[in-house]
């Protein structure tokens, strides 16, 4: 993205500058985390890459495409912080949605990859709520994963979970994107998540949000949930801490 | 129906039947209240039970004809307010507009302008589309941002997302419309056939004010009112079955 801002609209014509300007690249293939103080714009930079937020300036290119051309060849993966499961739906036809949407067959053994890959085969035919909040988060991970997207968003995915849930789901994650190796962006208020899965963290100011930090994580992959006691990971969360607390 | 929830009906019916049967022995509001007993009695006669089940079939199959067609009109107009939001407003006032013509004005001009047989139909169809109209409305706004997000970010077209969201997220609230519309439609089908025919609950209803045959007047009103409370019990059960996977 190139001198992305975002302002919205006040009363009397007047506006508030929410984000920007932001210039980031993001490489094919890697893992970036988001973090920053509530309100800095962090979920409206994804909803930016995502095509449902329009920048008052500046531009969002993927791969050289707008969020829009994406979009319309269904490219795109998403996760929010709510699961957004359709209640009247199963798991495998919540994880099939994006097939219909797209006007594309089902791919079912796709379906059931996805299925095993979330750890769900016993509940594939269960409605969300026979599942539990962290049940629920995965098939959302899984949904956003079924048309194998060019890029991969998370917002929050686990922002709603208890702290046990969110580590366990923290490692799953890791595990399937290490499978799939989508590019990937992840918007979280956890630095310790940030570090475990990413790539590169992202620190953002207090709004208007800009990027006050760009820390390359350089720890071993796969990763397994021993490196959470590593001494790399404490001094990389802290460093992350020092720059959240300057920003 | 739960044991918890059948108690306080058998209670109210219990109550209401007594307190008829009381006012009608002691004449508490003047002669023409017949007591509940003198009711059955009449509508237990085989040849006034006949009549009263004739009646009732003639005016149920109206009052049904007019819910399916009334509730198909509210529903596409609504599903139109939604899909072309600039007519919204104007469909909204169209409605209400209708609705808030006395119905015992429509039928005096339905039974001058439809074909013979007719009135009740259209009379039972307008009482009650304007309800499953603003419930219709009303459930297919219901559905969360988060919904729309997800459906616009994996490339929904405004159709997908109208028959795959909106209208399974409003399903609840059309059939509460429905049922809510059901009485509506029967009583629209007894004031089209005054206007309009020679059989069903309607004209036997002026017959017998005509005749001062209280009797019959009182076991026609309650014919009626055991009509709409079979549809809004009958279609109760129907949004519970499907409220349960919907809702």
């Amino acid at each position: 993205m190139t001198d992305l801002r975002i302002d919205f609209p006040l009363e009397r014509g007047r506006t508030v500058s929410a984000l920007g300007p932001i210039d980031l690249d993001v490489a094919a293939g890697s893992f970036v985390a988001v973090v920053g103080p509530s309100g800095c714009g962090k979920s409206t930079l994804l909803r930016a890459i995502a095509g449902l937020a329009v920048p008052s300036a500046g531009s969002v290119r993927i791969a050289g495409a707008p969020p829009a051309a994406l979009v319309a060849s269904h490219q795109l993966g998403i996760a929010f912080q709510d699961h957004a499961l359709l209640p009247w739906l199963t798991v495998r036809e919540n994880i099939a949605l994006p097939f219909h949407l797209a006007h594309r067959a089902v791919d079912t053994a796709r379906i059931e990859e996805l299925i095993a890959l979330v750890g769900l085969a016993e509940f594939a035919g269960a409605r969300p709520r026979q599942l539990s909040g962290g049940m629920r988060q995965r098939v959302a991970i899984a949904r956003a994963l079924a048309l194998r997207p060019r890029i991969l968003l998370l917002d929050e995915p686990f922002g709603a979970l208890d702290a046990v849930t969110r580590r366990q789901l923290n490692i799953e994650l890791q595990r399937i994107w290490w499978d799939q190796r989508i590019t990937t962006v992840l918007v979280t208020h956890a630095i310790d998540e940030a570090v475990f899965l990413a790539d590169r963290v992202i620190v953002m100011s207090a709004r208007p949000g800009r990027i006050r930090h760009d820390v390359a994580i350089d720890l071993a992959r796969p990763r397994e949930r021993e490196i959470l006691s590593a001494p790399g990971f404490h001094a990389l969360s802290d460093e992350l801490a020092r720059a959240l607390d300057a920003a | 129906m739960k044991r918890s929830a059948a108690g306080p009906i058998i209670v109210g019916v219990l109550v209401t039947a007594l307190g008829w049967e009381l006012i009608g022995r002691l004449h508490a509001f003047g002669s023409a209240w017949a007591p509940l007993s003198t009711v059955i009695a009449y509508a237990f006669t085989p040849a006034n039970g006949a009549l009263l089940l004739s009646a009732a079939l003639r005016t149920g199959s109206e009052a049904l004809a007019g819910l399916l067609m009334g509730s198909l009109a509210g529903f596409a107009l609504a599903s139109c307010a939604v899909l072309v939001p600039r007519l919204a407003p104007g469909l909204g006032t169209f409605a209400s507009i209708i609705n808030g013509i006395p119905i015992i004005a429509v039928a005096g001009v339905c039974a001058l302008t439809v074909p013979r047989g007719g009135t009740p139909i259209v009379v039972a169809t307008l009482a009650a589309g304007f309800i499953v109209f603003v419930a219709s409305a009303a459930g297919l706004a219901s559905t969360l941002a988060v919904q729309r997000d997800l459906f616009a970010v994996l490339g929904a077209s405004r159709a997908a997302t109208f028959r795959r969201l909106l209208v399974p997220c409003a399903l609840p609230a059309i059939l509460d419309g429905v049922r809510t519309a059901a009485p509506s439609s029967v009583v629209g089908a007894i004031i089209g056939e005054w206007f309009s025919a020679e059989t069903g609950l309607g004209p036997l209803l002026v017959a017998a004010m005509q005749n001062y045959a209280i009797a019959q007047l009182w076991a026609v009103a309650l014919t009626g009112a055991l009509l709409s409370i079979a549809a809004y019990t009958l279609l109760g059960g129907l949004r519970a079955a499907i409220g349960s996977r919907f809702g």
